[in-house]
């Protein structure tokens, strides 16, 4: 049986995990070597890794932190944030990432997906998408929610499918931060326009949330700052699940 | 021990070297028909899709020499990927090394590829990979299509996802996982042991 994945997700900026509110307000966390080593002792199924880099010296001190993370982690690490080109990717590749996730770049320049996808694999191409709540639908956000796109989500999610990407990080804008439960309606309405895996993300406050995305068919939830506030461990959060009746990855 | 990698890619395989030195492993890479020598274990990872992979084999000189390997009884270990070459046929269009009879189908599944933890049914009759393990041990996996032996009993454990599909194959000298032991934490280190533990002692006169 398939059960769901709890993934906790590490924003890093020069070599530090940080975690803001609705995309600002910025708070250091702490190591992302140490903490990614934890959380994969305390049961993640697998890391998150967005890391912005700006400059050639974060690329460097990016790639040398991965790899280091890599030497450590016995479970799945995904990495995105600023990647711009091919040698990116493959950078990130040979440093020990197994999958990659792109953003902004994607929505400028959809055409390198398939190039990824050709390369390495749909399953190494993860798409993340920043949506946020306009009127009567969802509309997509680029470079971490400050540009609005001209991209409605459903038609960006079906166009990146078609393009290779082999699963979805969708983070809701509006309740990124916020702690107050995943935006249940929006990925209900994504799910209906890609066959693909999608990592539900932004506002997971509590255990029920997780329980309540599970329990509406999520198979993989994204955790960011409920983690790094230390309010609640990974391992009490499956515990918890586990007490609930859904079958996690708990004891490991 | 001595170990080798086929790299018939792009070389995504951080996390298997990763794992190996986990178990004080360091294997060689072997990118061309030259680099094969006499190894304990050749590892096919699980990177790629199938034609592609062929087509690299067949253009780096390794088919021949790999073979001569298998028909030497060398002990092959192919994870995900690297478990569907063995295999005769596959749905893309494309064909394995034909080592095994049987097919690499698609998963019957509406949300694919099947990514994440799941659980191993482990067939009794082959124990001994999954000692020291839970009764129903969780493994990463992320796949799109699956195994179909000809043979039954070639199967070590199966795995459901919307339907059953084996997730581990044993036909010594072939050893294949469809799951990723080297991202399945503890799980995957012990499966790993356990199979390196039995390779040696079979190995023995």
């Amino acid at each position: 049986m398939l059960m769901p994945r709890i993934i906790p997700c590490l924003d890093v900026r020069h070599g530090r995990v940080v975690k803001g509110v609705r995309f600002q307000e910025l708070i250091d966390s702490g190591d992302p070597v140490a903490l990614a080593a934890e959380y994969a002792r305390d049961g993640a199924d697998e890391i998150v890794w967005l890391d912005i880099v700006a400059t050639v010296e974060d690329l460097a001190l990016s790639l040398s932190l991965i790899q280091a993370a890599r030497r450590e982690l016995a479970i799945p690490l995904t990495v995105g944030g600023g990647i711009r080109s091919i040698r990116h990717v493959e950078e990130l590749l040979a440093h020990g990432a197994d999958k990659i996730s792109i953003n902004s770049y994607a929505l400028q320049h959809p055409e390198i997906l398939p190039e990824i996808a050709r390369r390495w694999g749909s399953q190494c191409l993860v798409i993340a998408v920043d949506a946020k709540r306009e009127d009567d639908h969802f509309q997509v956000y680029s470079h971490g929610g400050r540009i609005r796109t001209e991209r409605e989500l459903g038609q960006w999610l079906r166009q990146a499918e078609t393009l290779g990407a082999g699963e979805f990080l969708l983070t809701s804008m509006d309740r990124d931060g916020t702690q107050a439960g995943y935006d249940l309606e929006m990925l209900a309405y994504a799910r209906q326009h890609v066959a693909r895996p999608i990592i539900a993300s932004g506002g997971a406050g509590r255990v029920q949330d997780l329980a309540d995305a599970i329990g509406h068919g999520q198979s993989a939830v994204l955790l960011a700052s409920i983690l790094h506030q230390r309010q609640i461990t990974v391992g009490g959060i499956k515990a918890e699940l586990a007490a609930q009746g859904v079958a996690v990855r708990w004891p490991l | 021990m001595k170990v080798a990698i086929v790299n018939y890619g792009n070389g995504n395989f951080g996390s298997l070297l990763a794992a190996l030195a986990r178990l004080d492993l360091k294997p060689s890479i072997w990118q061309r028909g030259s680099d094969v020598h006499p190894v304990d274990l050749v590892i096919f990872p699980g990177v790629g899709a199938l034609p592609d992979v062929m087509l690299a084999l067949s253009q780096r000189d390794l088919l021949v020499p790999l073979t001569a390997l298998y028909h030497a009884d060398t002990p092959f270990l192919g994870i995900c990927l690297g478990m569907q070459l063995f295999f005769a046929e596959g749905d893309e269009g494309g064909r394995g090394l034909g080592w095994l009879k049987g097919k690499v189908p698609a998963l019957a599944a509406p949300i694919l590829p099947h990514i994440g933890w799941n659980t191993v049914s482990p067939d009794p009759t082959h124990g001994w990979l999954y000692a020291g393990l839970a009764a129903n041990p969780a493994f990463y996996f992320v796949h799109t299509y699956c195994v179909e032996p000809l043979d039954d009993s070639l199967t070590a454990g199966t795995t459901v996802y919307h339907a059953t599909f084996p997730s581990a194959v044993v036909a010594p000298p072939l050893y294949g996982v469809q799951f990723h032991p080297e991202l399945s934490g503890r799980s995957g280190h012990r499966l790993l042991q356990n199979l390196l533990a039995r390779i040696q002692q079979e190995a023995r006169p």
